[in-house]
């Protein structure tokens, strides 16, 4: 259930605030309308709602100047502001958000889909999605109809309209369909890829927004030695292993190399650290607002019993993820399954619960099942998981989710 | 994406209605602002007729698509664009340039009375069911 939120209309266009009063009152919130941003500056420093919609071009004071006005105003901070407006250009929306609009519609009002994106960019929740939890390989097929059959895939919806996608593994064409069924208008946002192996980026050509117009992304990862991210997604759609190339995605698409960095979006940070795993493989840390996400895969933490493991590398590792709100992390085998598969590049279960319990991590999330695990398996492995946290009297909460499962952050 | 209720699908209509009636007058408010637009106003009186005509055809491209005449909002909108080469241009309107806005105007006249005699006819706004 939506929370009810109050908010405050202005616009010229006298229909247009009429319209938008009808489609947010229906869905139960509560809707002020004004059609001039003069009488409305002190209606809304006094009503402070939560969330002011605003049309650009209006006489007297137009909504990039009432937007900077409200942001002036210390006891507004807390008020989104969405612009309403028929200039489309970027360089209007960049200037608004610059001006401090939390979020832009391009009108005209889409009476199915305006409340839907108007509650999204007001709200302040950072919503985390699972689109495929497995690893190496999909595993289609009875054995996996509880947790799900894809390989990696997982969303960060954020505040302001951001998109975060994690990984390209086969979860990303259940992503696909559920943003082409549900979402109207162009999408933009960031995907962030731990490392090129196929279980991570072979299902990326199947992401259908890639290749429609007026959609933008921005693809990031670790380069390897001379191959950069855009060449290593590049050969995998080169004509021969895949019919179609890059040259076909239609949507305006940025590559970028990551290394270990920290990278700015707004008033979101995300940090990377490279994790131990055959090739260059990222880690990422997204922080918001005193929220937190870490998406670790693939990594092995060595037993401490193996002359490979690394305590400044693990305490590395602790320090990135510490205290995060939910960490999500390779836990590819049990311990039993580790001992034939030392040197892998993927954790044993019993270090992965260590590091989240050091790091004081206050929910861990299964992650990158075996293919051979089933549903009971791993329902066996979150069990485990549970009792050895017990055992180390760990405040972490610790889940298994399943592809579709959904989290508030 | 919630369906509408029909409560809320009969508000849309009423205003959509009010849309209607009051298109005539809308597209009056553009030709009347875009008349004065001529080669000889010179470049200040161009950039200030340009400009009030732009916010006019800006609200209705605006507004139109959202009661889904979409074919007299996107003519709007091309006025729009016309007019913001006048606001900020450092030269006097051409006659091309006038001529060019003065079509489009016409083509807003013909495709608003096609779109309010479809919806006299349908109850549609002919772009959208």
């Amino acid at each position: 259930m939506v929370k009810k939120r109050t908010y405050y209309v202005v616009d010229d266009d006298p229909l247009v605030g009429e319209v938008v009063a009808a489609l947010l009152g229906a869905a139960g919130h509560e809707v002020t309308v004004s059609q001039s941003s003069v009488a409305a500056l002190p209606e809304i420093v006094t009503q402070q709602p939560d969330c002011v919609i605003v049309d650009i071009m209006m006489p007297e004071m137009d909504g990039i100047e009432l937007c900077r006005r409200m942001r002036e105003q210390n006891h507004l901070a807390n008020t989104k502001i969405i612009i309403l407006s028929a200039k489309a250009y970027e360089f209007d929306q960049r200037r608004a958000f610059e001006f401090g609009a939390d979020g832009y519609i391009v009108k005209p009002v889409d009476p199915d889909s305006f409340v839907d994106e108007v509650e999204r960019l007001s709200s302040e929740e950072v919503t985390l999605t699972y689109w495929g939890v497995r690893g190496t390989l999909p595993v289609p097929g009875k054995k996996s109809l509880r947790y799900g059959g894809n390989t990696s895939c997982a969303t960060l919806e954020l505040p302001k309209g951001r998109f975060f996608i994690f990984d390209a593994g086969s979860g990303i064409k259940e992503l696909s369909n559920h943003i082409l069924a549900t979402r109207k208008g162009r999408l933009d946002a960031q995907i962030f890829i731990s490392h090129p192996h196929w279980d991570h980026i072979n299902a990326l050509p199947f992401f259908v927004p890639l290749y429609i117009k007026g959609n933008d992304f921005e693809l990031m990862g670790p380069a390897h030695q001379d191959n950069s991210m855009r060449d290593l997604i590049s050969a995998q759609m080169d004509g021969v292993y895949f019919p179609i190339t890059i040259r076909e995605f239609a949507s305006h698409m940025h590559f970028r190399d990551l290394a270990e960095e920290t990278i700015q979006f707004g008033d979101i940070e995300v940090k990377t650290m490279l994790l131990a795993h055959p090739g260059q493989c990222l880690g990422y840390r997204v922080n918001y607002k005193g929220k937190s996400f870490c998406y670790i895969t693939d990594n092995e933490l060595y037993l401490p019993s193996s002359a490979a493991y690394n305590e400044r590398y693990v305490e590395q590792l602790a320090d990135f993820v510490r205290a995060c709100d939910i960490l999500v992390a390779d836990s590819t085998y049990t311990d039993d399954e580790y001992k034939s598969k030392i040197d892998w590049g993927h954790s044993p279960l019993s270090q992965v619960v260590d590091l989240a319990h050091r790091a004081e991590v206050k929910h861990l999330h299964l992650f990158h099942h075996d293919p051979d695990q089933n549903d009971d398996a791993i329902d066996a492995k979150l069990a485990t998981a549970q009792d050895l946290l017990k055992e180390l009297g760990s405040t972490t909460q610790c889940l298994a989710p399943a592809e579709g499962d959904s989290f508030e952050i | 994406m919630a369906e509408l209720s029909p409560g809320v699908v009969r508000r849309l209509e009423e205003l959509r209605a009010l849309f209607v009636a009051g298109l005539p007058d809308r597209v009056a408010t553009i030709v009347s602002a875009a008349a004065p637009l001529t080669p000889e106003l010179g470049t200040d009186g161009a950039r200030e007729t340009a400009d009030r005509l732009r916010r006019v055809a800006h609200q209705l491209a605006g507004t139109a698509g959202t009661f889904g005449f979409d074919a007299p909002g996107e003519i709007a909108r091309g006025i729009e664009v016309a007019c913001s080469a006048l606001v900020d241009g450092a030269a006097p309107p051409s006659a091309t340039q006038c001529d060019d806005i003065a079509r489009q105007v016409r083509s807003l006249e013909a495709a608003s009375a096609e779109a309010i005699e479809q919806y006299a006819a349908t109850g549609a706004a002919g772009d959208a069911a």
